[in-house]
């Protein structure tokens, strides 16, 4: 069972030598909140009708909010803060998918918009902000509101 | 090299003016461009960026900035380097050229940490919504070539620097997976370089030391190939500021000035203006401009569109487009950052400053898909815009480079002494 100081490590520094994150995109959020306890407050679940928000803020204060449907699996994914977390990490498999795909050049420093069938990915970010969410449509609860990944 | 800079910056005389018919997009409204020269006004333009690039940029505005050898005449002027006011500092990529095609190569003095009794040299991971660039930071002496503002002794990060570990950091620092894009050369950044101007004065902290783990975050390296892995704590001495509040004079912000351009875009623009200081010479008061302050931390104010509230905007010159949350369709992939309406949608937004004070912010969208296909050698393109998501957390409407088409655009920086808020400003109809 990985500690939740190996996971906030892993998916928001991603250089720290650490295991995986187990609580990606796609993966499982119950060993998340199982290490609830030791976090002395810096993961907080709510628990809603059909879903739960797994919220995790760093020393950085980076708010990153992952959302579980009831069987564990993780179906989207925000963050919002003076940084972003490690996408790599927090997308999980999703990640290795978008990265087989072409490569082009970007250019546009402020904003990412990707989208596919199996993954969206919208990531904003100027000096002193950074904000952004992802979700895989596949995995969406039956009547989830996109309006409701907030 | 410095007579083509002339020439190419202050062709014509006296200043010229857009008049057009009014409306949204950019396309009207009347601005009074300033002339380029001394004291404090620089030529702007707005093309396809370096010739190198595998694909022209877009909608992104460069200006030429000489990067010496501090209290030397060893200097290398740097074409295309992106004015952003979404960012802070001036940053070159280790593999840029200068206006004569050579290399970027002046030696430039790292800045130091000393880390248990030793020099350790400092360098820095700089995250976009993007992707990452990974530098070293050095000092250098910075003088605009054709408005002659200088400043001395200015930390820069040299993206991509072979004292650091180069193109490829070690340890794999700074090292973004997909989707994500490591930004270490021209090819991948779109530019030699970006002179971020606001509107903070330092790009971590404008107060104090700089806590690893934000955006702008510090490592200390004993060799190319060891940097410490949990980051640095950059005092505010070391961090990279902004380099035009450290302008003698025209210190407080900076005026983005560009022509109108008609709807459906234009090749290339040359006959932009980059105005440093506000309200400190002849030619950059606020004059009748509507005065928007942001707030001191995030440097964001409130919009509103349609109905909907976007709590968290902002104007930034370094947005190839209006970005925000609508029901406008997105362009089918790969082009999904656009939005593609089936006929132009003719926006009104209202922004609003933390004092309350309202401006009018009129913008068309256009189908992003139609205007590449109709003049696919077109870099500026005022009715682009695509998404951007919105959620309770954080809500942004981000007027971009098409905002500022036609229109003057006042960026503030933050006074951390004086305890004055950033802002934005322009003349609202």
């Amino acid at each position: 069972m990985k500690s939740i100081r190996s996971l906030i490590c892993a998916i928001l520094l991603g250089a720290c030598g650490c295991a995986p994150a187990l609580a990606a995109l796609g993966g499982d959020a119950a060993s998340v909140e199982s290490d609830r306890a030791s976090l002395k407050g810096a993961l907080r679940v709510t628990e809603r009708v059909d879903y739960a928000v797994h919220e995790i803020q760093t020393a950085a204060g980076i708010t990153v909010r992952e959302y579980a449907a009831p069987d564990g699996k993780v179906f989207a994914v925000t963050w919002r803060g003076p940084g972003r977390p490690d996408l790599g990490q927090l997308l999980g498999k999703y990640a290795e998918q978008l990265a087989q795909g072409p490569r082009a050049p970007h250019y546009n420093h402020h904003h990412l918009n990707i989208q596919t069938p199996e993954v969206v990915v919208q990531s904003t970010g100027r000096t002193r902000l950074f904000f952004g969410r992802a979700w895989a449509p596949a995995l969406l609860p039956g009547n989830f509101s996109l309006n409701d990944i907030n | 090299m410095t007579t083509a800079l002339l020439a190419a910056g202050c062709g014509g005389g006296g200043s010229s003016s857009n008049s057009g018919t009014g409306g949204g997009g950019g396309g009207g409204g009347t601005a009074t461009i300033a002339t380029p020269g001394p004291p404090n006004v620089e030529s702007l333009i707005v093309d396809g960026g370096p010739p190198t690039l595998p694909a022209p940029s877009i909608n992104t505005a460069f200006i030429s900035v000489q990067v010496c050898l501090p209290g030397t005449t060893t200097c290398q002027t740097i074409d295309h380097v992106e004015i952003d006011t979404g960012s802070v500092g001036l940053r070159i990529l280790a593999d840029a050229t200068d206006t004569s095609g050579a290399t970027f190569s002046v030696p430039l003095p790292a800045e130091t940490a000393d880390i248990n009794g030793s020099n350790a040299l400092l360098a820095e991971c700089l995250q976009f919504a993007d992707g990452a660039s990974w530098g070293s930071v050095n000092t250098a002496d910075i003088t605009l070539p054709v408005s002659g503002e200088h400043a001395t002794n200015v930390n820069v990060q040299i993206i991509g620097a072979a004292a650091t570990g180069g193109v490829t950091p070690p340890n794999g620092l700074c090292v973004p997976k997909a989707p994500l894009m490591q930004e270490n050369t021209v090819a991948t950044f779109g530019a030699n370089g970006i002179l971020g101007v606001g509107p903070f004065t330092n790009d971590c902290n404008d107060v104090g030391p700089c806590s690893p783990g934000a955006a702008a975050t510090y490592y200390a390296c004993s060799s190319a190939s060891n940097c410490t892995i949990t980051g640095y704590t950059a005092s505010l001495a070391q961090q990279i500021p902004n380099p035009v509040f450290l302008f003698p004079k025209d210190n407080n912000g900076v005026i983005i000035e560009l022509p109108g351009v008609a709807d459906d875009g234009a090749a290339s623009l040359t006959n932009g203006a980059l105005v440093f200081g506000i309200g400190t010479e002849n030619n950059n008061a606020l004059g009748s401009a509507t005065q928007l302050l942001a707030d001191p931390d995030t440097g964001l104010i409130s919009a509103s569109l349609g109905g909907s509230q976007y709590p968290d905007s902002y104007l930034d010159s370094g947005s190839n487009g209006n970005f925000y949350s609508s029901s406008i369709a997105p362009c089918p992939s790969p082009n999904t950052v656009w939005y593609c309406p089936s006929s132009t949608v003719n926006e009104n937004a209202t922004l609003q400053g933390t004092n309350g004070t309202m401006a009018a912010a009129p913008f068309n969208v256009a189908n992003a898909d139609t205007l590449f296909m109709d003049n696919p050698a077109f870099t500026v393109f005022p009715e682009l815009a695509g998404p951007a998501g919105c959620t309770a957390q954080l809500c942004s409407l981000d007027l971009g480079l098409p905002f500022f088409f036609g229109l003057n655009v006042y960026t503030g920086i933050e006074n951390p002494t004086t305890g004055s808020a950033p802002y934005f400003a322009y003349i609202s109809n």
